[in-house]
C-alpha cells in the first residue's frame, strides 16, 4: 500500500541527477526509443531512485520523463508524457467531463491512492504549452521545476541526443504530422 | 432532483459531448472519443476524406506503445486475436512501413458515425481483452512470488514433519489450503492473501475466507486446531480501508487475527504454540 505522507514528502524534497548531459541510447528491446536510466540522489530519502527520460526516434516531438523509486512499486511512481493518447482518471470521484486529460500531461498519485493525470497551469496554458513542448531540453526544464530537480551543480540537467545513426529511419516531426498521409486503403 | 428522462438523459449527453475532441493533422482529422480502455486510454480514430469515401482508421497506433499495453505483451497475441475481432466488427487491414493500420471505409457521410462506433469497439475490445490476459498473468505471478516466500520461511523453520502446501482436507477435495499441517492429532490450516490490485487481493481475501468457512463443516473439523491467515501487507492491492469488510469476515472464521507478512515471526508463535 502506498505510503501518502512519503510519496509527497519524495516529490518535493530535492533530487539530484549527477549525468549531465544525460545522453540517451539505444533501447535494448524496442528500436523505435533511445532512454537512458539514471540514478537520482533525494536528500534525506534512503530509497533507491531512477530518472528515465526516453524519446521516439521516428516521432520527436514523443518523449516521457519517468521515476522509478523502489519503495513505490515497479510502476513508475511519477512521469511526464509528452504526446498520445488523451488519459481517463477512471475514479467515481471525478464527473465525467473532468476524466479527460489530453496530452501533454504529468502523472502522480493523489491524497486517495490513485495515479492520475494532470496538467500544470503552463501546461493549460496554449502558447506556453506549445513553447514547452518545442524542444525536449525545455520540457525536461518544466519536469524539473515541478518536481524539484537538478544536476550536481544546481542547474537544470540536459538531455544528450546521441550519434545521428542511433536516430536512423524516417523522422516525422511536431505534433501535425498524419498518419495516414500516403497510406492505401484498398 | 426529479427524475425526468429529458432532463437526465440531457446531462449524460452534455457529459459525453464534452469527451469528444478534435483537431486536424494536414487533410486527416484527429479525433478523440469517449471510447476507453482499461489502460485508461481515451481511444483515437483518424478521418480522412479520400477517393470519393470516407476513411476511418487507428492510425497504425494500435500496435504501439499509445494504448500502454504492457511490454510483456507478445505482437503475437495481439495480432492473433486481432483476427477474431477483424470479423466481429467487419474491420479492414493494410499495411504501411511495416505498421498495420485497421480502418473502416464509407462513401456516404449518414455511415461514417456508424464506422467511428465499429473501429472504436474493435479497439477497445481487442485492448481490453489482451490487456486483462496480461494483468492475470502478471497477478499469478505475484500469487507465486508471495508463495514461495512464505513456503521457505515456513519450511527453514522447521515447523513440523507432517506438512503438505497446497494441501486438502480428506472430505474437502477441491478446498486447498497454502498450509495443511499435522502436529500428533491436531491439524493447522493456513491460508495467504495477497494480490497485486484490490481486486485481486479481495478476491484472495475472499477464497480464504471460504476456505477457512468450509474448513468447519469437515468430518475432521474437531481436530482442526487452528486457522491461520497471512497477509501480505506490502501487495499494491492491500488497502484495509476498503477491504475492511473482507477482513473482519476473514478474522472470524480464523482462530486468531490476520498475521501480516512484516510480522512473520507471529506466524511461527501461532503454529508452534
Amino acid at each position: 500500500m502506498l505510503d501518502l505522507m512519503l510519496y509527497d514528502s519524495f516529490i518535493k524534497k530535492e533530487k539530484v541527477v549527477l549525468e549531465n548531459p544525460i545522453v540517451l541510447e539505444q533501447k535494448k528491446n524496442n528500436k523505435n526509443w533511445i532512454i537512458k536510466y539514471t540514478k537520482v540522489e533525494v536528500s534525506e530519502f534512503n530509497h533507491h531512485t531512477n530518472f528515465t527520460p526516453a524519446q521516439n526516434v521516428r516521432f520527436r516531438n514523443r518523449f516521457h520523463f519517468k521515476y522509478f523509486c523502489e519503495c513505490f512499486g515497479g510502476d513508475p511512481c511519477f512521469r511526464f508524457e509528452s504526446a498520445g493518447l488523451a488519459h481517463t482518471n477512471t475514479y467515481d470521484y471525478i464527473p465525467l467531463p473532468e476524466r479527460l486529460v489530453t496530452t501533454p500531461h504529468f502523472h502522480k498519485y493523489d491524497e486517495h491512492g490513485n495515479l492520475l493525470a494532470y496538467k500544470t497551469e503552463e501546461l493549460k496554458d496554449e502558447a506556453k504549452c506549445k513553447a514547452i513542448l518545442s524542444d525536449i531540453n525545455l520540457a525536461l526544464a518544466h519536469f524539473c521545476h515541478e518536481t524539484n530537480l537538478r544536476s550536481g551543480e544546481k542547474k537544470i540537467p540536459e538531455i544528450g541526443i546521441p550519434q545521428q545513426d542511433l536516430l536512423a529511419g524516417e523522422y516525422q516531426s511536431g505534433t501535425d504530422s498524419d498518419p495516414l498521409q500516403g497510406v492505401s486503403f484498398e | 432532483m426529479s427524475m425526468e428522462c429529458g432532463k437526465i438523459v440531457d446531462v449524460i449527453k452534455t457529459d459525453f459531448n464534452h469527451l469528444w475532441l478534435c483537431k486536424m493533422r494536414g487533410k486527416t482529422v484527429e479525433v478523440s472519443t469517449p471510447f476507453s480502455t482499461i489502460t485508461k486510454k481515451f481511444i483515437t480514430v483518424f478521418i480522412k476524406f479520400e477517393n470519393d469515401e470516407y476513411v476511418v482508421s487507428d492510425g497504425g497506433w494500435l500496435n504501439s506503445e499509445f494504448y500502454d499495453i504492457p511490454e510483456t505483451l507478445e505482437k503475437a497475441i495481439i495480432e492473433g486475436s486481432a483476427e477474431i475481432h477483424e470479423h466481429i466488427f467487419h474491420v479492414k487491414k493494410t499495411k504501411h512501413n511495416g505498421i498495420n493500420l485497421y480502418y473502416k471505409k464509407c462513401k456516404d457521410i449518414k455511415f461514417l458515425s456508424a464506422c467511428v462506433y465499429d473501429l472504436c469497439n474493435f479497439i477497445s475490445n481487442l485492448i481490453n481483452t489482451n490487456a486483462v490476459y496480461v494483468m492475470d498473468k502478471e497477478e499469478k505471478s505475484h500469487q507465486e512470488t508471495f508463495q514461495k516466500k512464505v513456503n521457505d520461511f515456513i519450511k527453514t523453520n522447521n515447523v513440523g514433519r507432517d506438512i503438505q502446501f497446497n494441501g486438502t482436507l480428506d472430505d474437502l477435495e477441491g478446498v486447498k489450503f497454502n498450509v495443511l499441517l499435522k502436529k500428533s492429532t491436531s491439524i493447522y490450516l493456513v491460508n495467504y492473501i495477497s494480490g497485486s490490485s484490490n481486486s485481486y487481493f479481495t478476491s484472495s481475501l475472499t477464497r480464504a475466507s471460504a476456505g477457512f468457512e468450509i474448513s468447519k463443516k469437515s468430518k475432521l473439523k474437531d481436530y482442526i486446531h487452528k486457522r491461520i491467515p497471512i497477509v501480505n501487507d506490502q501487495a499494491d492491492g492491500y488497502h484495509p480501508d476498503k477491504q475492511k469488510k473482507f477482513l473482519d469476515l476473514l478474522e472470524d472464521h480464523s482462530s486468531c487475527l490476520p498475521i501480516s507478512w512484516i510480522h512473520k515471526d507471529k506466524i511461527l508463535e501461532e503454529i508452534l504454540a
